[in-house]
């Protein structure tokens, strides 16, 4: 119990501190006095009923984007650790937004060559695609950089010397060397995905599209300009959006922080090595 | 990619000194014999062109910012602005991250580090744009620490190091004669990740609105308006600023924020391939001696 607990707590402690780094980050143009008079209300946002209202959409939009960003990673990481090496190099180099901005430029080229409408609208097949791709190909480039490099290692380990010489057909041997490099696929997407969380803020707001990500992002521009955010202007109720912020901020970092362990989780799983302790 | 590397610095210092000039409309008089494009406006009985330019333009290939500003010229000064900030911080988060890299890494610390874009990120965010270069100095001096210590980690492990700790090897005969020997080697490869990290982080905090330099704000009106319009134009801008200024009309001109996002990407990846080559290089066994290939013993 405490093995589970420990880990468990310290991560609550992480993503707290984290938390309430950032959030007095993008409330710098109020003084401190008012920012830390203000920090018990944010955390009071979480019991009301209407932040709640606002934020579910964004919850579910940030982490369908997540979880198929995820997902697609791990199928084309799989397809990349078959490809040629320079193809990993060459994904993983490119930061997410320029892949989708990359995308988008060469979509709406051929549709408005072609006088049709290009959906840019959060929910639609077409922006989820692109989105999910251009989360997943630098995750994908890096874990089959990471998984090859494990691959290649194992092949050269006295353990693998030592099947060879018993007698053990190659396909075999190099069978269980892939069954041994599967896991560090997992713990790359796994220590990417905090990463992921900064890419969806950059993503979701260039193109503004209502997610957890939009919602920092613009408070982000707000605490940039010159006029800082001003949020009663339209708003009116003043604390309900610096706790729809505070609230979409710890909604982005746990929902990064459960894929995470999700898939650190998958790693422990995959690892075909004995387990000390049986369980 | 390391081939790309000489190209782009030979760019970046053929990049013109002043800065590029802005333009509210281009003239462009259609070549005699060929019929005007059609985004050529009479004005005054003056054929004429206002900005941004598409790329592909006869009047400026790579099209031009909303100032009307070349961005053939935008890139080229970016890239070496780009280039002389990166290169300063690292000469300035070398010896520092270095330093604490052989600490931690002979402590065995290297774990302990924080991730470097986290430290960034909330760095500028508590200190604001002016912390720009601080917070960067800061994420280079943590890459290269713990790029470090993770090297000396690896070497303390080594069974020639156990072996000299065995043999009553004291700590200042372990550095001299077999940590600093093996880790020279790896310093450029180390530093070219490093360089190329940097890139990177413009890139990222580019797309955030983090950027070094100042931007020159233009009002104006057409005389209809009761509130003038409002343009910001980067002034001496790093290719993340240019990312930056490019981000708020990218539907529209989305190769204003797409090529210096590139340029910042093929900078990283040919800095990667030149740290992959160097490591490599160290990594591949020599034969004992003097270095050159051993002759094969006469039979």
């Amino acid at each position: 119990m405490n093995n589970l607990l420990r880990p468990v707590l310290g991560a609550g402690a992480g993503l707290f501190a984290l938390h309430t780094l950032l959030i007095f980050g993008l409330l710098r143009e109020l003084p401190l006095p008012a920012r830390l008079s203000l920090w018990p209300q944010l955390w009071a946002g979480l019991g009301r009923r209407e932040v709640w209202a606002l934020l579910l959409p964004e919850v579910l939009l940030s982490s369908c984007y997540l979880l198929a960003g995820l997902l697609l990673a791990w199928a084309l990481a799989g397809l990349l650790e078959r490809a040629p090496e320079g193809l990993g190099w060459l994904t993983e180099g490119a930061t997410p937004y320029l892949w989708l901005v990359l995308l988008i430029w060469a979509g709406l080229s051929w549709t408005l060559a072609r006088d049709l409408n290009f959906p840019l609208r959060a929910w639609h097949p077409l922006m989820l695609g692109l989105i999910a791709l251009s989360l997943a190909l630098p995750l994908a480039g890096r874990a089959s950089l990471v998984v090859r490099s494990t691959r290649r290692t194992a092949l050269e380990a006295d353990y693998t010397r030592t099947a060879r010489a018993m007698g053990l057909p190659e396909a075999q041997v190099r069978a269980q060397a892939g069954r041994v490099a599967l896991p560090e696929r997992a713990r790359s997407l796994s220590g990417d995905a905090l990463g992921v969380g900064l890419s969806l803020v950059i993503i979701e707001g260039l193109l503004q599209f209502g997610g957890l990500g939009n919602e920092v992002y613009t408070a982000l521009q707000g605490s940039l300009s010159e006029g800082g955010v001003n949020f009663s202007v339209s708003w009116g109720d003043p604390t309900l959006p610096w706790q729809l912020l505070s609230g979409a901020l710890l909604a982005l970092l746990i929902l990064s922080a459960l894929a995470a362990a999700a898939l650190r989780a998958l790693a422990g799983r995959l690892d075909p090595r004995p387990r000390v302790g049986g369980s | 990619m390391r081939w790309l590397l000489p190209l782009l610095l030979l760019v970046a210092l053929l990049a013109p000194r002043a800065e590029c000039p802005a333009r509210s409309s281009v003239l462009y008089p259609t070549p005699p014999g060929q019929s005007a494009p059609p985004d050529v406006l009479e004005v005054g009985g003056v054929q004429t062109l206002f900005p941004p330019l598409r790329p592909g333009h006869p009047a400026a290939w790579l099209g031009t910012d909303r100032g009307g500003r070349d961005s053939a010229c935008l890139l080229t000064r970016g890239l070496r602005r780009s280039l002389l900030l990166a290169l300063g911080l690292l000469a300035a988060a070398a010896l520092p991250g270095l330093w604490l890299g052989l600490w931690l890494g002979w402590h065995g610390w290297a774990g302990r580090l924080p991730g470097e874009l986290l430290v960034i990120v909330v760095g500028l965010l508590l200190l604001g744009r002016g912390s720009f270069r601080l917070t960067l100095w800061l994420g280079a001096t943590l890459l290269l620490a713990r790029l470090c210590a993770n090297r000396v980690e690896t070497l303390s492990r080594e069974v020639f190091i156990e072996g000299a700790v065995a043999l009553g090897g004291r700590t200042g005969h372990l550095w001299r004669t077999h940590l600093l020997p093996h880790l020279r080697p790896l310093l450029p490869g180390l530093l070219a990740t490093t360089l190329g990290a940097l890139f990177l982080w413009l890139m990222e905090l580019g797309a955030l609105g983090f950027y070094d330099q100042g931007v020159l704000v233009v009002n104006f009106s057409d005389g209809l308006d009761p509130v003038p319009d409002r343009a910001e134009l980067p002034v001496s801008a790093d290719l993340g600023q240019l990312v930056s200024a490019g981000r708020w009309a990218w539907l529209e001109t989305p190769e204003l924020l797409a090529l210096p996002a590139l340029l910042l990407t093929l900078l990283t990846l040919s800095l990667k391939d030149l740290s992959r080559a160097s490591l490599r290089r160290v990594a591949r066994p020599q034969p004992v001696g003097t270095g050159a290939p051993e002759e094969p013993a006469p039979s």
